[in-house]
C-alpha cells in the first residue's frame, strides 16, 4: 500500500481544508515537522479514521472513544452551526488507485460536543480506469482489510510508548510481542477449532467419569478437575493481567494528581526517577543473575579446577623432558627381543641377563597409543584451563557488575522510602490523601504479582500432572479392557485437539524464528560498528520476551544501552510490518513519531540512510528537539526525502500544514548543540 | 488467508485420516457456526466417524 494524498477538513487542530502529498518511490520520505502540540499524532489518527473509521489509537489507552473529538473545536466556536469533518485518502495498492472519504459532523449541545458519521465512500478505480463506488460500511472495511489488515494497523505507527513497551523485559512486554504474533498469524478458525475440540471434549470425560468404575474412574475425575483448574486459573491470570494494568494505571493518575502541589512536585518527579532507577536496576539485577546462571550450568568442571592444572602442569613438564611421548617405545623394545639383536649388533639370547633387562624395560615404556592419549589429554586439559580462566574472569566480572547494581538497586529503594515520607508529611491535606491512596495501590499492585506468580507456579504444576495423568489413564484403560463406543469418540476428540494444538504451536514457533531474524537483519543494518561487533542478534523466547544475544552468544539485553534498546525495537516492529505485509520490504507506510529521541549520532545516521531503503514510505513525525539541521543534512543526502511539511501555529491557536522546500531546511530547522 | 488454510491442511496430512477429517470439520464449524451449534454439531461427527470406523473393522 501507497499513501497518495490525504485532505483534512476541519479535523481537530486542522481547521478547514489542508492537503498533504505523500513522498513516494525513488523519494518515500516524507517530513511532517513540527513543535510537540501542534498535531502530529493527529495527522496518524486521520490516516487511521479515514482507513479503518476509528477514532482511538493504542495510545489513547483507557480513553473512551466518546472522548475523543475529531471535529475542530475553532471551527465550531466560529458559530454555532454544526461542522462537518471530513478524512479524504487517496492511495494506491497493487493495480489499483483508491479514494476513501469518511465525513462526520460535529455539533455542540451545552457544553457538549456530539459527533455522528455521516458519510463513508471508497472509490476503486482500476488499471484501465473503471471506476466503482462502494458505499456500504461493511463493503468499505472489507476492501480496505484486503489492503491491509486492521489488525496489523498499530504497527504502522511507532511511538515513544512502543519503545517503552517494547525495551522492559516484563509482562508488558511479552504482552504486546505475543499479541503482534497472535495477529500476524491470522489462523482465527483455528483457534477456535482448538477452543471448540477442548470444550467437547470435556463433555466427553464427562460422560466417561459417570460410566467408569474403580480407578479409572478415579483417574478421569482428576483429569477433569485438573483441566477444570487450568480453565480457572487462566481465566484469573488473565484478570490478574489486566488488574496489573489497571494498578499501573491509577498510581499514574494519582502521580499526575499529586505533581499538581508545587510544594511537593520536587519531591515527587525526584521519586519518579527514583522508582525508574530501581526498576531498571531490578531489570538488570535479573539480566545479570540470569547471564550468570547460563554462565555456571556450563561450568560443572570448575570444581575440579585444581586437578585439573596440577595434571595439565605434570603432563607439560613431561611433555618438555621429553618423557613424553617415550623416546623407545613398546614396539621397539618388543622388536629388539623377537629380532635377538641389539641395536649395536649384540646379539640378545632369550633368558639372558640382557633379554631379561630389556624385557622388564618393555614393561615400563609405553604403547603409541597411550602417548596418543596422553597429549590428546594433555590438549584438553590446557583448553579446559584456559576456560576456567575465562570464566573465571567472566563471573568475577559479573560478580563485580551484580554488586554495583546490587547497591545502585538499594540506594534507589532508600531514597524512594525517605521522599515517600517527606511527601506523607507534607501539609497538604488533599496531598496526602492521595499520598496515602497511591501507597495503597502500589502494596495492592504488589499483591496481584505475587498472586500471579504463584498462578502461574500452580498452571505449570497442573500441566506436568495433566501428561502424567493422561499416560497412567491410558494404561488403566488397557488394563481393564475399558474400550468401548465412547472411549473411542473421547479419543478421537482428545487426539483431534492435540493435533491442531501443535499445529498452532508450530505457527507459532516459525513466526517467532522468522521475526527473530528479520528484526535481527533490520538491527545489523542500524547498529553502529561497536555494536555490530559485540551483538549478534534478536531472538525472540519461548515466553515471548525479547533477547539480544551478544558475540558470545550469551544473554546481553539487561546491558545494552538505552539507544541500542531503541534500535531493537525499531527492528522488532520493523520485522513484524514485514511479516504483515508478506513481502521483502515493509510493503506499507512507517509512521515513526519522535524517531531519534535517544539515538546516538551514528545510530541516527545508520536509520536515515538505511530505513529508506528497507520500506515503501517513511513517514517521519518529528519535533523541532531532535530533528535538526544535521538529520535533515543526511536525509537530504540520501536522496530519499521526499516531501516535507510544517505544522504551523495560527493565531486562533488552530495548525496550519505548510509545504516546505526541503532546500528550506536550513532556514527552518536548528542547529544541534 | 487461503495460504494459511492449506498449510493447516498439510499439516493435518500427517495425522491419521479419522483426526483430519475432525479437525477439518472443525475448522469448518469455526469458519461458520457459534461456539454452541459447533459443539452439538462436532459431537455428531464424532459419532459418525467412531460408528464407521466401528462397521468397517
Amino acid at each position: 500500500m501507497i499513501l497518495k494524498r490525504m485532505t483534512l477538513t476541519n479535523f481537530r487542530q486542522f481547521a478547514g481544508v489542508q492537503n498533504i502529498t505523500f513522498g513516494q518511490n525513488d523519494s518515500n520520505v516524507t517530513v511532517l515537522y513540527g513543535e510537540n502540540g501542534r498535531g502530529k499524532t493527529s495527522l496518524f489518527r486521520a490516516v487511521m479514521f479515514g482507513l479503518f473509521g476509528e477514532r482511538k489509537l493504542s495510545q489513547d489507552g483507557a480513553v473512551s472513544e466518546k472522548e475523543i473529538n475529531l471535529v475542530s473545536l475553532h471551527a465550531l466556536h466560529q458559530d454555532d452551526k454544526p461542522v462537518t469533518t471530513t478524512v479524504e485518502i487517496e492511495l494506491m495498492h497493487g493495480n489499483c488507485d483508491f479514494i476513501i472519504t469518511r465525513k462526520l459532523i460535529g455539533m455542540r449541545q451545552g457544553d457538549k460536543i456530539l459527533e455522528e458519521l455521516s458519510e463513508c465512500k471508497l472509490i476503486r478505480k482500476d488499471q484501465k480506469g473503471n471506476s466503482k463506488v462502494i458505499d456500504d460500511p461493511d463493503d468499505i472495511l472489507l476492501n480496505i482489510q484486503g489492503i491491509l489488515d486492521s489488525r496489523v494497523k498499530e504497527y504502522f505507527l511507532f511511538d515513544g510508548e512502543k519503545i517503552e513497551q517494547l525495551t522492559r523485559a516484563d509482562v508488558e512486554q511479552r504482552k504486546v510481542i505475543a499479541k503482534g504474533i497472535r495477529n500476524l498469524l491470522n489462523v482465527d478458525a483455528l483457534e477456535k477449532a482448538i477452543d471448540i475440540t477442548g470444550k467437547l471434549r470435556r463433555n466427553l470425560n464427562k460422560e466417561l467419569e459417570s460410566t467408569a468404575t474403580g480407578d479409572l474412574a478415579k483417574l478421569i475425575r482428576s483429569l477433569n478437575e485438573n483441566r477444570d483448574r487450568q480453565d480457572e486459573i487462566s481465566k484469573s491470570l488473565e484478570s490478574s493481567e489486566e488488574e496489573i494494568d489497571n494498578g499501573a494505571l491509577e498510581i499514574r493518575r494519582l502521580d499526575k494528581e499529586l505533581q499538581q502541589y508545587n510544594e511537593i512536585k520536587h519531591f515527587i518527579e525526584s521519586r519518579k526517577q527514583a522508582e525508574k532507577d530501581k526498576a531498571d536496576k531490578e531489570e538488570e539485577l535479573m539480566g545479570l543473575l540470569a547471564e550468570m546462571r547460563t554462565i555456571t550450568g556450563t561450568t560443572s568442571f570448575l570444581l575440579v579446577e585444581d586437578v585439573i592444572d596440577t595434571v595439565a602442569k605434570d603432563i607439560d613438564r613431561r611433555i618438555k623432558k621429553g618423557e613424553i611421548p617415550p623416546e623407545m617405545r613398546a614396539d621397539f623394545v618388543e622388536s629388539l627381543l623377537v629380532e635377538g639383536k641389539c641395536i649395536c649388533g649384540r646379539p640378545i639370547k632369550q633368558g639372558s641377563h640382557e633379554y631379561n633387562e630389556i624385557s622388564q624395560w618393555k614393561t615400563k615404556v609405553s604403547g603409541p597409543s597411550t602417548s596418543n592419549h596422553i597429549l590428546e589429554l594433555h590438549t584438553t586439559l590446557t583448553g579446559l584451563c584456559a576456560r576456567c580462566k575465562d570464566f573465571g574472569f567472566k563471573f568475577e566480572t559479573y560478580a563485580q557488575k551484580y554488586a554495583l547494581a546490587k547497591h545502585d538497586f538499594e540506594r534507589s529503594t532508600d531514597r524512594i522510602s525517605d521522599l515517600q515520607e517527606k511527601i506523607g508529611t507534607s501539609e497538604r491535606k488533599d496531598a496526602v490523601h492521595f499520598e496515602v491512596l497511591r501507597e495503597k495501590s502500589i502494596a495492592h499492585l504488589a499483591e496481584i504479582k505475587a498472586k500471579k506468580i504463584r498462578l502461574d507456579e500452580e498452571l505449570a504444576f497442573l500441566k506436568e500432572e495433566e501428561q502424567r495423568i493422561t499416560i497412567e489413564k491410558q494404561a488403566k484403560e488397557r488394563e481393564v479392557g475399558f474400550i468401548n463406543e465412547l472411549t473411542q469418540r473421547s479419543k478421537l476428540v482428545e487426539d483431534t485437539h492435540n493435533a491442531l494444538h501443535s499445529i498452532f504451536n508450530r505457527f507459532a514457533e516459525e513466526i517467532k524464528v522468522k521475526i527473530g531474524e528479520s528484526a535481527s537483519s533490520f538491527f545489523q543494518n542500524f547498529l553502529d560498528e561497536q555494536g555490530k561487533r559485540n551483538l549478534s542478534r534478536i531472538v525472540v523466547n519461548s515466553d515471548y520476551s525479547l533477547q539480544v544475544i551478544d558475540r558470545w552468544e550469551n544473554p546481553f539485553l539487561a546491558n545494552i544501552s538505552a539507544g541500542q534498546r531503541q534500535i531493537m525495537s525499531i527492528s522488532f516492529i520493523a520485522a513484524l510490518a514485514m511479516a504483515a505485509a508478506g513481502g521483502n520490504i515493509l510493503e506499507m507506510p512507517f509512521f515513526m513519531d519522535t524517531p531519534f529521541g535517544r539515538l546516538s549520532d551514528s545510530h541516527r545516521k545508520n536509520l536515515i540512510a538505511k530505513l529508506p531503503e528497507l520500506c515503501s514510505q517513511w513517514i517521519l513525525l518529528a519535533t523541532d528537539t531532535e530533528f535538526r539541521i544535521t538529520e535533515a543534512s543526511l536525509l537530504k543526502d540520501s536522496g530519499k526525502w521526499g516531501r516535507f511539511y510544517q505544522l504551523k501555529s495560527e493565531p486562533d491557536g488552530s495548525t496550519k500544514i505548510k509545504e516546505r522546500d526541503i532546500e528550506e531546511y536550513r532556514t527552518i530547522l536548528k542547529e544541534r548543540k | 488467508m487461503a495460504e494459511i488454510n492449506k498449510e493447516i491442511l498439510t499439516q493435518l496430512s500427517k495425522y491419521p485420516a479419522e483426526i483430519q477429517e475432525l479437525a477439518k470439520e472443525a475448522l469448518r464449524a469455526a469458519d461458520s457456526m457459534p461456539s454452541q451449534g459447533a459443539i452439538e454439531h462436532l459431537s455428531n461427527v464424532v459419532r459418525k466417524i467412531v460408528k464407521d470406523k466401528g462397521a468397517k473393522s
